[in-house]
């Protein structure tokens, strides 16, 4: 026995000699926090290449890495390079930096509107196959070229791409736009679901959202505004709060506030000799918050409060609807799916042609519930 | 104390014997011929006091008492033994008493002595009179009277220096095996209560006591464990760790397999809980076999702790043993191989304080890990308060000139001293030195593999842990073989009136050790 | 029986657990949902059929000869010669079938955590570490099955967290893909029960025999258990279409949580689990080195090792041998096609040849 498990041992620590194939010093490691697609523009700071032409076959991937020599100039690096692919550009990268470079950080991706519009999967494609890359970040379409949003300047946080996080990070319980991470981004690519993300852009020296963007599969189609992006969250069922104002008239007097409140859907499905009919309830959960009357509400009144909001989001949605059944065709609010629950085989090859959603019977019903109002009545 | 026999008994020599030399030939009548087989002991031995006197007036009855000097108490001697014989005896000269007739008079006549027997062989007497007792030899009578009375000083019952308690009682054991002994039987009263006592060692002879009780403990067991102590064949048996080391079942292992204690406490918990005792003369420990794992992280006052408290601290223990093993390594693990584990803040600041050092992570964490075993090995050997200041200074100094000197990051340096800390946190000795020693390869192996190392030294030392076994009891009890109810003493201790059986882990005749539920007490 | 190779009845429960949940785990969802799309779930279900049956074919051949060993029974069914071979081709058939675990074991470990690592190294560290632990003899091996149960269940629980992002849609309409597909699912995901065949040698290693059944129900049971829980939870979180595109599907769906502190949980996981995926590979090769050092008539108390080694070195070398990581995928399925042969019809052979025999018996 003893003889025996000396053997082992030897043969142990020699394979420890052997060499740390995988042990990478920390010194030696930079870790980009942001990263941004783009396409490639002649224009982009890449000095390893000679000016090229816009030809539509390449991409430049800029990224956002802290700064962390201890007596460094600027606080972050922002590098953009191009290449065939986003890890060729791995490998220019090589050539310039001496950190290796470690994906596992990255926290947010980028998409330029132009590269969104002709389709991200070729080029997001690494982001799904790497191992070491994280399926909780951030996805976001840039209002022009992602670069720039990456090289704005940004106070009281220590660079961009800690802002952006944190700004995604509680968004949707600040207000309703879609937030995406890219699991779910893949995963909405699914027959009878297309993804939506929102839109970043640089206004007045700062980063801000200025939208939402819908995609057909990977294609970026629409952009919407910041109204249709809210309409598209209560549509979609995307679990969020935020405050709605309302206008209303009670009993001759115009009277408007706010309301805090949770959303959540319920969709109903059937099909008869019309086609497919759609049921969408929205539910809107909350509190009143803000109130232009001045003597105190009744029941009654919040009644009213409420069925001013109802109308409201309901004339809402239905003109998104109608934008949607319209111009972009493309089932955008996830609907889809409860149609294949239904009928998955007989349906599921053209579930994702224009026709369908176009043609579809689609009702909204929204109600809301207001449990409080405050300290005040 | 050595072992006299009762009546009846046979008078064997035991413990072995260095073999050359002492003769095992039957005592002569005669007093000159004893005296001559005794010559050349007495010639080499200074100390060897021989005490020639007469047992009459008429100084017919030659009679010599043997013994060493400060051995045997010189007051008991003189008014016990020499007194009584010389100055009271009396009638032994007619002949009308034959041999024995007359050893036993003068057995039950006349010496005031509580231990003695007789002996006729001459290797008995020799090895007695080397065991520490007195002899005397009579003319005419072939027998030997071999008497105990010991003496010599003993240190005073105080509290062991390295198992303090907060509460409890404050008695240890001391060196003397029978006042060891006599410290149970006070406290454990059962007469149930079995005190075995054989000889081990063959040039040191040291008694040795096996304490059992009865009723409970398993006879399979106790069978192994004697067999195993009639195997022991060594010279000397010093302190507890050589006999522990030749009975245990895997000495090679890093894991003490076998539990020691100086309070006698603890020793009386442990036999009522069917385990079996070996004490040894000359040492202030008992041994207890069979010894979970689970024991080594068990300490006395969780008993003595309220529940909820003694469970906290018993869960905090377990969690300390993880950490004192594996922290270095995985640190290393974490930064080398996947920082992507940690958050970012966590990973830019690390990452910030470690481009200031130009060793890897590997040989920071070992450069530290050598600086604070020499700190506390330091710290041990320097006497009394110099050694704690010493250890103090030590850790401060080193600390922060290490990181100044860029030896390393401060994150390594927090890093070893949490490790330090919760390896002394760990209540049994043996367990802390295993760790100390298993922390290496643990390094080694992340270094290398990352992660997956990590894993894999840990799946190797659970191994480990699950092939030993103690006197034939699986030594990881109750996790592997899983026994749900010893699980009430494992992480946590549950309230002591709910502990009804003795622990399964641990063969036993007799489960029941107290009745279910309380009276009195709190209300619902 | 040597003592140090006897276990208990509750020890057989954690022994089919670990022997048959390994690695299978991570592709199970795919592999069963390329057919059965949406009701991959109650292919899984089906699925444990086949190891069910195995468990009954197995009792009840163990039960007519309970005190022999799995050599001495293929001997007294087949004559001596033919025994012996039809041990080596089961030995034959786990030395296979452990290559492949340990080969898609590397996979995972050196796509995940050891890139640069070569393979050979690490499938070398795994094969040393059976070697350590397979010596240890079968009482071990049953401790540590159960202990390393022990730190495998929360895992199972850490997968079902991902449910926050579950969509239930992807499970309907339930039984939607039509008979047909479900068969064809059932298949692969018999695969995943392999090691319930392990029991042929282990039965007799028991002590309490008459518990066996109970035994094995439990086991299985909490196997299909974890399997239904994984499988649904890639189900209802990824969808079936999207997990085609997945090699590891169970790992895959980690990815979509993010705890506060733990910021990469499918990394965790498989830093638990890579420790303890050898459970299989363990189970089985002891199983192999047993029954060879027994129907070669070694005695196993001086000569274990070297039996031990001799099976380490064919598994270490095959597992070296599939060029890339899909020929290992296939490799697997060929490993399931012949479980279903040794596991199924080797038994039921077994069965048949032993009730004749009995019939012969007592006719005669």
């Amino acid at each position: 026995m003893p003889r025996k498990a000396s053997i082992i041992v030897i043969i142990f620590l020699l394979l420890q000699l052997c060499g740390c194939w995988d042990s990478r010093d920390l010194d030696k490691l930079a870790f980009p926090l942001a990263a941004a697609y783009d396409v490639h523009s002649p224009g982009s700071a890449d000095p390893s290449e000679p000016p090229a032409k816009p030809d539509g076959k390449r991409i430049d991937v800029t990224t956002m890495t802290p700064n962390l020599a201890p007596k460094a100039s600027s606080p972050v690096d922002i590098q953009t390079l191009s290449g065939i692919s986003a890890t060729d550009v791995r490998q220019k990268r090589a050539l310039i930096d001496a950190d290796t470079y470690v994906t596992g950080l990255v926290k947010t991706i980028i998409v330029g509107e132009e590269m969104a519009s002709r389709g991200v999967n070729p080029y997001m494609d690494a982001v799904l196959r790497g191992t070491t890359i994280s399926g909780t970040m951030y996805f976001a379409v840039a209002a022009g070229r992602g670069e720039d949003i990456l090289k704005t300047p940004v106070k009281n946080y220590t660079n961009i791409g800690t802002f952006l996080l944190s700004l995604f990070d509680g968004l949707h319980q600040r207000t309703f736009i879609p937030v995406i991470r890219m699991g779910e981004f893949y995963r909405s690519q699914d027959t009878g679901k297309n993804p939506v993300a929102p839109i970043l852009e640089r206004k007045g020296g700062r980063v801000i959202i200025s939208g939402a963007a819908v995609f057909k599969k990977d294609r970026m189609v629409k952009k919407l505004n910041l109204e249709e992006g809210h309409s598209l969250v209560l549509l979609r069922g995307i679990k969020g709060r935020s405050y709605q104002p309302f206008i209303g008239k009670s009993e001759a007097r115009m009277h408007w506030g706010s309301v805090l409140v949770r959303n959540s859907r319920k969709v109903k499905y059937y099909q008869n000799q019309q086609g497919h009919n759609f049921l969408i309830t929205i539910k809107l959960q909350g509190s009143l918050e803000e109130h232009s009357h001045q003597a105190p509400v009744t029941e009654e009144h919040l009644k009213e409060i409420e069925k001013t909001v109802e109308l409201q989001m309901k004339a809402q949605c239905e003109k998104f609807i109608k934008k949607m059944q319209e111009e972009i065709k493309v089932d955008c609010i996830d609907i889809s799916k409860y149609a294949l629950a239904k009928n998955r085989r007989a349906l599921e090859k053209d579930i994702d042609n224009p026709e369908f959603i176009q043609y579809a019977n689609i009702k909204v019903k929204v109600k809301v519930h207001l449990e409080n109002t405050g300290e005040s009545r | 104390m050595r072992k006299i026999p009762r009546r009846g008994e046979q008078t064997q020599l035991e413990g072995g014997h260095d073999t050359k030399g002492i003769p095992d030939l039957p005592l002569p009548q005669n007093y000159d011929e004893k005296m001559l087989m005794l010559h050349p002991y007495i010639e080499k031995n200074h100390d060897l006091i021989a005490r020639p006197f007469y047992l009459d007036s008429e100084m017919k009855l030659q009679a010599c008492a043997f013994y060493f000097n400060a051995v045997v108490d010189d007051k008991r001697l003189n008014e016990h033994v020499l007194q009584p014989l010389m100055m009271h005896s009396g009638g032994w000269e007619s002949g009308d008493y034959n041999n024995t007739d007359r050893v036993d008079l003068i057995i039950r006549t006349s010496i005031s002595v509580g231990q003695l027997r007789k002996t006729d062989s001459f290797a008995v007497m020799v090895h007695s009179l080397f065991d520490g007792m007195l002899v005397l030899i009579f003319d005419h009578i072939q027998e030997a009277v071999i008497i105990d009375i010991h003496g010599g000083k003993f240190r005073s019952i105080e509290e062991p220096p390295s198992e303090k308690a907060i509460r409890g009682p404050r008695e240890g054991f001391i060196e003397n095996l029978d006042i060891n002994i006599s410290m149970i039987r006070r406290h454990l009263r059962t007469p149930r209560l079995v005190i075995k006592k054989t000889i081990v060692g063959k040039r040191t002879r040291t008694p040795v006591a096996v304490l059992y009780i009865d009723d409970i403990v398993d006879h399979g067991l106790l069978d192994q464990l004697n067999e195993r102590l009639n195997r022991i064949d060594i010279d000397g048996v010093l302190n507890s760790a050589s006999l522990i080391q030749n009975i245990e079942d895997k000495p090679y292992s890093p894991f003490p397999q076998i539990w020691v204690s100086e309070r006698p406490d603890k020793t009386i918990a442990e036999l009522l809980e069917g385990r079996i005792i070996v004490m040894i003369d000359s040492t202030p420990t008992a041994i207890f076999l069979p010894s979970l794992f689970v024991e080594f992280l068990q300490a006395s006052e969780d008993y003595l702790e309220r529940t909820f408290v003694g469970s906290f601290i018993r869960s905090a223990r377990f969690l300390a043993f993880f950490v004192a093993i594996s922290l270095p390594a995985l640190y290393i693990a974490l930064i080398s191989f996947t920082p992507e584990l940690l958050p970012v803040n966590l990973v830019v600041s690390l990452a910030q304080a470690r481009r200031e050092v130009p060793f890897p992570v590997l040989v920071e964490a070992l450069i530290q890990e050598f600086i604070i075993q020499m700190v506390i090995e330091s710290g041990l050997r320097l006497p009394g308060p110099i050694g704690q200041t010493a250890g103090v200074v030590a850790g401060i100094i080193l600390g922060q000139a290490a990181i100044s000197a860029k030896l390393g990051s401060p994150a390594i340096i927090i890093v070893i001293a949490i490790t330090t800390l919760c390896t002394f946190a760990l209540p049994a000795g043996p367990l802390v030195q295993a760790t100390r020693i298993l922390r290496l390869p643990m390094i080694f192996i992340t270094a290398s593999f990352g992660l997956f190392g990590f894993s894999l030294g840990w799946l190797l030392m659970l191994t480990h842990l699950c092939s030993l076994e103690s006197l034939g009891v699986p030594y990881f009890a109750p996790f592997a073989p899983m026994r749900f109810a010893d699980l009430k003493d494992s992480f946590f201790r549950i309230w002591l009136w709910k502990m009804n059986q003795r622990p399964l882990s641990i063969p036993t005749q007799q489960k029941q050790r107290q009745r279910t539920g309380k009276e009195g007490g709190e209300s619902e | 029986m040597n003592s140090t190779d006897s276990i208990t009845s509750k020890q057989l429960i954690f022994i089919i657990i670990g022997a048959q949940i390994g690695i299978g785990i991570f592709s199970l969802p795919r592999v069963v949902s390329a057919a059965a799309r949406q009701d991959a779930w109650l292919a899984v279900l089906l699925g444990a059929m086949v190891p069910f049956l195995i468990l009954i074919i197995i009792e009840r051949l163990g039960r007519r000869m309970p005190e022999s060993g799995f050599v001495a029974m293929n001997q007294l069914l087949f004559g001596r010669w033919l025994g012996s071979v039809m041990v080596c081709l089961f030995v034959a058939y786990i030395i296979f079938f452990e290559s492949t675990v340990v080969r898609l074991f590397t996979e995972i470990t050196s796509a995940f955590l050891l890139p640069r690592t070569p393979i050979p190294v690490i499938a070398f560290v795994v094969v040393l570490t059976l070697v350590y632990i397979i010596n240890k003899g079968a009482r071990v091996i049953a401790r540590l099955n159960e202990v390393l149960f022990w730190i495998i269940l929360p895992l199972i629980f850490l997968i079902m967290v991902p449910l926050v992002n579950a969509d239930y849609t992807n499970l309907l309409p339930v039984g939607g893909a039509g008979v047909k597909a479900l068969a064809q699912g059932v298949l692969p995901s018999s695969y995943a029960y392999a090691g319930i065949e392990l029991l042929l040698v282990f039965y007799f290693l028991v002590r309490q025999k008459e518990e066996v059944i109970k035994a094995g129900i439990m086991g299985l049971g909490f196997t299909t258990l974890a399997y239904l829980i994984v499988t649904l939870v890639c189900l209802l979180v990824w969808g079936s279409e999207s997990m085609q595109m997945l090699n590891w599907p169970t790992l895959t769906v980690l990815k979509t949580i993010k705890f506060p502190v733990l910021e990469r949980p499918e990394i965790f996981m498989l830093a638990v689990w890579m420790g303890v995926g050898v459970r299989p590979a363990m189970n089985m090769g002891f199983t192999a080195a047993y029954s060879l050092s027994e129907v070669l008539q070694i005695q196993r108390d001086k000569y274990f090792h070297l039996v031990v080694m001799s099976i380490a070195l064919p598994i270490f070398i095959l597992a070296l041998l599939p060029a890339n990581l899909l020929i290992a995928f296939k490799w697997a399925e060929y490993a399931g096609y012949s479980f279903l042969l040794a596991g199924l019809l080797y038994p039921l052979l077994m069965l048949i040849i032993a009730v004749i025999r009995g019939k012969e018996a007592q006719s005669a």
